[in-house]
């Protein structure tokens, strides 16, 4: 194996990524190396807010968030005239600062290819992948905890659950954790006045719904399965409860009460500043739609072999809605499960 | 009527050759003072007569056994006849020595022609008949020669032809996907498409001209209406648009969020077009897209 000399070069990059795409079609290496996102997947779907990158460098905004915002004007008596029309309906934007800036750093040892049955492409393309894993599961992380920062007041304090003034979720007891919950839940829906709920959950429910899903064949099961599935309910079972632990909660979410941003810095292509010894580019993650990732690299000597070096960060963050019809209703209600 | 003895006397006498007295004896019974009474037949008639019968017949095998008479005759029309076919071997092949017969005559003048015939090499190259077969089996072998020369060389031009056009057609492949054909979405179908406009090209033939690939039909160059050769590349670009529709190709970007980011359409004209789009491509698909029109384009 030749040992490449100089530079990280566009084309030695063009070749990993190239190396990593071949790599994450194989269903045996993209199992190493695919990141559980359930809750990023869940608030994209979900998402209806317009994000936009402020290229500004000057200001501390990183995005301009346009929030879809259905309320405003008020009843009045109907006096029969001809005038048509009220207030304007406006699309509330903000801008916002990103607080979440991750990084994750591998280096890679040049002279070790000279005997080495993989080329650096190869290894590089591995370094990424992996910082791409650890980058987006971290991204989820945050998210979970951004989501239970944003929980509201239920309105609903009678039926099946029962409102926790102290840690502001709704306590349902395990054993009402089943299908016949969701006709709390669409009560719940209404009353805080979502217009368009759905559920992020954690393991509660997962096992109940697959069975309940799987016996919608039977004559007993069809019922059970309908309920289950009359509300959009997603899933993530690496993220909310560990994050969450020891508690297990089911967030109900009004859809566009939540939008996910990040922002990338440095242009696809890349760039090499020859004083600083640096380049620096960008990359997809293959794990999260949409977000893409930094790369700042740079080479140093170290004792009688060349070092590479990779730092992979990104900037991002969760953001709430902030134009919801109630104030004091965020959008976002926390369901935990109590009892055993 | 005779009577039977009497018959049988006569037979006797005739058929063996008896005397009266023996046919007697042999039919009538012999008194007690050994006359013949014919008045009462031999009772051991039947017994005596056959071994009489026996004893004639063995007479008479002595008198005809010639087969030593036979033999000594035999031996001296062999010695006589031997006799004469050595006397004109000798004559013949001038033998004077009359002490050599039979097989020892044979060996002598085998043995003598053969001495007198013996040739060097230089005198059989030198004998009409061998320059004659040796000048018909040279032009056999040159004419032999000439015919697999030619034949190997039909084989290799046949096969560099063939890896030529199958490299050919490779590459047709290559710049139909570059267009984007609008495909069937089942693989193997897909698959069998392209190899069937792959095959459109087997019709021709072709000839390098500098970097380009000149087409021939017909041991001509093909040309366009206006004159002008027509070259691979542009032979399948005419003749994908008469077997294919073309997918438009829309900018990708995330629902809700500006990425300002992203690979475009054309064939990238320089590498710092081509690593742009592609660094740009945000899914593996659209980094291979870019990758295979590239290819395409600059072929190695």
């Amino acid at each position: 194996m030749p040992v490449q000399t100089g530079d990280f070069s566009a084309s030695q990059l063009r070749t990993s990524i190239s190396r990593a795409d071949k790599m994450w079609s194989d269903d045996m290496m993209q199992a190493e190396f695919k990141a559980n996102t359930g809750v990023y997947d869940a608030v994209k779907a979900e998402q209806n807010a317009n994000v936009r990158i402020l290229e500004e460098p000057s200001k501390d905004r990183d995005v301009k968030i346009h929030w879809i915002n259905a309320c405003g004007g008020k009843v009045e008596d109907n006096d029969g005239l001809c005038e048509i029309g009220g207030d304007e309906l406006s699309s509330d934007s903000k801008e916002y600062g990103l607080k979440f800036d991750k990084k994750f750093s591998f280096n890679v040892d040049e002279y070790k290819f000279r005997t080495n049955d993989y080329s650096m492409e190869e290894v590089v393309a591995k370094g990424f992948m992996r910082a791409d894993k650890m980058l987006s599961e971290q991204i989820c992380k945050s998210m979970v905890a951004r989501i239970e920062s944003f929980k509201g007041t239920n309105v609903v304090n009678d039926g099946t659950g029962s409102v926790n003034t102290v840690s502001g979720n709704t306590d349902i007891q395990a054993a009402d954790w089943n299908e016949r919950l969701f006709a709390y839940l669409h009560r719940v829906a209404i009353q805080n006045e979502f217009s368009n709920g759905f559920l992020l959950s954690g393991t509660n429910m997962y096992e109940d719904r697959f069975l309940a899903l799987s016996n919608v064949g039977n004559g007993e099961g069809k019922g059970a399965a309908k309920l289950y599935q009359s509300m959009r309910t997603y899933f993530d079972l690496f993220n909310i409860d560990p994050q969450l632990s020891p508690e297990l909660k089911t967030y109900l979410i009004n859809r566009g009460s939540l939008a996910f941003a990040s922002k990338s810095i440095y242009g696809a292509v890349p760039k090499t500043y020859i004083g600083a010894g640096h380049q620096h580019y960008s990359i997809a993650s293959r794990n999260l739609a949409g977000v893409r990732f930094d790369v700042k690299y740079t080479n140093a000597c170290k004792e009688k072999t060349m070092m590479h070096k990779f730092t992979v960060n990104v900037k991002y963050d969760l953001f709430l809605n902030y134009t919801g019809c109630n104030e004091e209703r965020t959008g976002v209600i926390a369901l935990n499960k109590v009892g055993s | 009527m005779p009577k039977l003895d009497k018959v049988l006397l006569s037979f006797l006498q005739k058929a063996h050759r008896m005397t009266k007295e023996q046919a007697a004896e042999l039919l009538y019974k012999k008194s007690e003072d050994g006359t013949i009474n014919e008045e009462e037949f031999n009772e051991n008639f039947e017994a005596d007569l056959l071994k009489a019968d026996q004893e004639r017949v063995k007479t008479l095998q002595e008198k005809v056994d010639t087969s030593k008479k036979f033999d000594e005759g035999y031996n001296k029309a062999k010695k006589e006849t031997l006799e004469k076919f050595e006397k004109k071997l000798r004559k013949d092949f001038s033998v004077k020595d009359e002490k050599l017969n039979g097989t020892d005559l044979i060996k002598h003048i085998v043995n003598t022609k053969s001495e007198q015939s013996k040739l060097s090499a230089d005198d059989v190259k030198k004998h009409p008949l061998f320059l004659e077969l040796e000048a018909s089996k040279t032009e056999e072998i040159e004419k032999l020669a000439t015919e697999y020369d030619a034949k190997i060389e039909g084989l290799e031009t046949g096969y560099q032809k063939s890896q030529t056009l199958k490299d050919l057609k490779k590459r047709a492949i290559t710049l139909l996907d570059a267009k984007k054909p609008v495909l069937p979405k089942d693989a193997v179908a897909a698959s069998n498409q392209k190899e069937l406009f792959a095959n459109i090209f087997d019709a021709y033939e072709y000839q390098k001209d500098g970097e380009k690939t000149l087409v021939l039909e017909d041991g001509k160059r093909k040309e366009d209406a206006h004159g002008n050769p027509i070259y691979f590349e542009d032979l399948v670009d005419t003749t994908s648009s008469q077997y294919f529709e073309f997918q438009k190709q829309n900018k990708k970007g995330t629902p809700g969020e500006e990425s300002g980011q992203g690979g475009g359409n054309a064939v990238p004209k320089n590498e710092e077009e081509f690593n742009k789009a592609y660094f740009e491509a945000n899914t593996p698909e659209e980094r291979q897209e870019i990758q295979d029109g590239w290819d395409a384009a600059n072929p190695e």
